[in-house]
This record gives C-alpha cells, structure tokens and sequence, in this order.
C-alpha cells in the first residue's frame, strides 16, 4: 500500500460495510474496517488519509459521498489535496517542505490565492512563516 | 528551514557582501560602464537616522536574500506619513523555490507595522515580477527611463 501516492484508509464504520473490504476509487485504495453493517444511505466512514504510514488528516462523511465525490474532508486534508492537484506533486504529507513542491514566487502566490478561495482564509503572516505543507494547512485551520 | 525577518542593515552587511556582486552581475544595466561599488559610509549613516528597512531571507541561518528599502517622508507629502523606497531585493537562484513570496509579504507586513502608509518598488525589464507584484496588490504606476550620460 505504501507505493500507492496517498491512501485514504477507512478506520471506522457506523452501519457500513464489511470489514476489512477493500475499495478502489480514484486511484486511492480504500481500506474499510469496523463491524459488519448494510449499504444503505446514511452510512457513516470515518476515515484518514495517510502515505507511507503516516497520517495526513482525517475526516467523516455518508457513504454516498465517500464513493460518489470523495469523503469530505478537513481543511487540513483539502490544503493538501489542492496543493498535490495544483503542483502535480503527489504523495505529499504535513512534512513536506513547501521548497520541494519546485514552485516558484509566482506560482507558490497562485497556490496560495487558489487555497483561499476553495478553502478558507490564511494569513499573509503565516504564508511567510510557513516551511511545511502540514504548517501551511494548519494555519488555514485555525485562520 | 527557511526564515524571513527584519534585522539591521549592519548585522546583514558581513553576509550580504557576498551577495552583492551576484545580484550586481544578475540585474545591472550598463555594467559596462558602472561598476558595482556599495557606499558603506552612507548605509550607515541612513542605518544611524532610522531610514533604512531591511528583510532577510535566512536558510538554516545563512544569508541566502533580503529587501532593502529607505523609508522616509515623501518631499511631496511630507504630511501624509512615512513613505518606503525599494533600494533594492535579490534571493540566491538556488533559494527562490517560493521564498520570494514570503520575503515580499514580510517586507510589507513590516513597513505596515512601523507606520509606513505607501511604499514603492520595481522590477528589472530583462527579470520582469509584474505579475507576481500585481497578484501582491501592487500596482504599476510608474515607467522608469535610464540613460547613461558619462562618456
């Protein structure tokens, strides 16, 4: 699994699937764990993502969404997911130095005007400070 | 790790002589003509009435970029508050993977934070940053000419 670029890892289940049941949905392999339960609307998966065993976030979402668009995730998870779409970078963690995306001043300020707009505000101050993907999305966080 | 802060010019100068020729060589016109000579004297003299305004760019301590700009009332506007003049900025090729971005938005948080209510820069026509300027909020308001008069 660690080859994979990112894997979003169902951890529990409320009323799912199988355990154990192994998804594949847009690249990302979807491990389920829990107890046995239906299918039916209103399932609810709490899941992380993680690379190589480490965790990136975590978020909940319905069934239908985590199969359909993806599960919802936090902002945490979201700046990461923009930053790889974005950059073309994948497998990206919160460790992950902002100087090993290989953007450049300009593109670096479009990353950052494109995460406020999808996701939410982030302060010019903790742009300059930021040295990580993981410092980046949690100053957008708690912004 | 990358870090950006306002220090004194003095307490750059050791590291940023090693720079100076680099930017010299990367940005000057008529280099031909001018040769790079930095007047140390007048630096410290600016660095003494409080109108200099300096932002490093520090990887894992070392010097790597910096912005520097005088910082004064304009002779037009001498009412309207401190006005900053971009001397000049420059970041080590090899260090510019973003690091522009946070030298530029700390080097307007801090004139913001020392009272400065307008502050001017520029960019080179053979190294244009319009665009990245313009994304900062900045806006191009002024076309500059040079023409060398010496012989």
């Amino acid at each position: 699994m660690g080859s994979l670029p990112a894997l979003a890892e169902v951890v529990s289940v409320r009323d799912g699937r199988p355990a154990d049941q192994l998804w594949q949905y847009h690249g990302h392999r979807q491990r389920l764990e829990g107890d046995d339960a239906g299918s039916g609307a209103g399932v609810r998966l709490r899941a992380r993502r993680s690379f190589n065993g480490r965790a990136l976030g975590s978020g909940e979402g319905g069934q239908r969404d985590f199969l359909g668009s993806g599960i919802q995730m936090n902002a945490h998870d979201k700046v990461i997911e923009v930053i790889e779409r974005e950059t073309g970078c994948a497998g990206l963690s919160a460790a992950t130095d902002i100087e090993a995306l290989g953007v450049d001043s300009l593109e670096y300020l479009q990353l950052i005007t494109t995460i406020r707009r999808e996701i939410g505000e982030i302060s010019d101050e903790a742009v300059a400070r930021a040295c990580t993907v993981g410092e980046l999305a949690q100053a957008v966080e708690t912004a | 790790m990358t870090t950006v802060q306002v220090e004194p010019w003095s307490a750059m100068l050791p590291e940023a002589e090693g720079l100076f020729p680099l930017h010299w060589r990367e940005l000057a016109v008529r280099q031909d003509k001018i040769k790079i000579s930095i007047d140390r004297e007048r630096y410290a003299i600016l660095e003494q009435k409080n109108m200099l305004h300096v932002v490093t760019v520090r990887v894992d301590g070392r010097l790597v970029g910096y912005a520097v700009a005088f910082v004064l009332p304009h002779m037009h506007y001498k009412d309207a508050g401190d006005m900053a003049m971009t001397d000049m900025y420059f970041i080590l090729p090899e260090f510019r993977r973003g690091a522009g971005l946070k030298l530029f938005l700390e080097f307007e948080r801090s004139l913001k934070a020392r009272g400065v209510v307008n502050a001017m820069t520029s960019c080179k026509v053979h190294s244009d940053n319009t665009e990245f300027l313009e994304g900062l909020g900045w806006q191009w308001t002024d076309k500059t000419f040079c023409k060398y008069l010496g012989d």
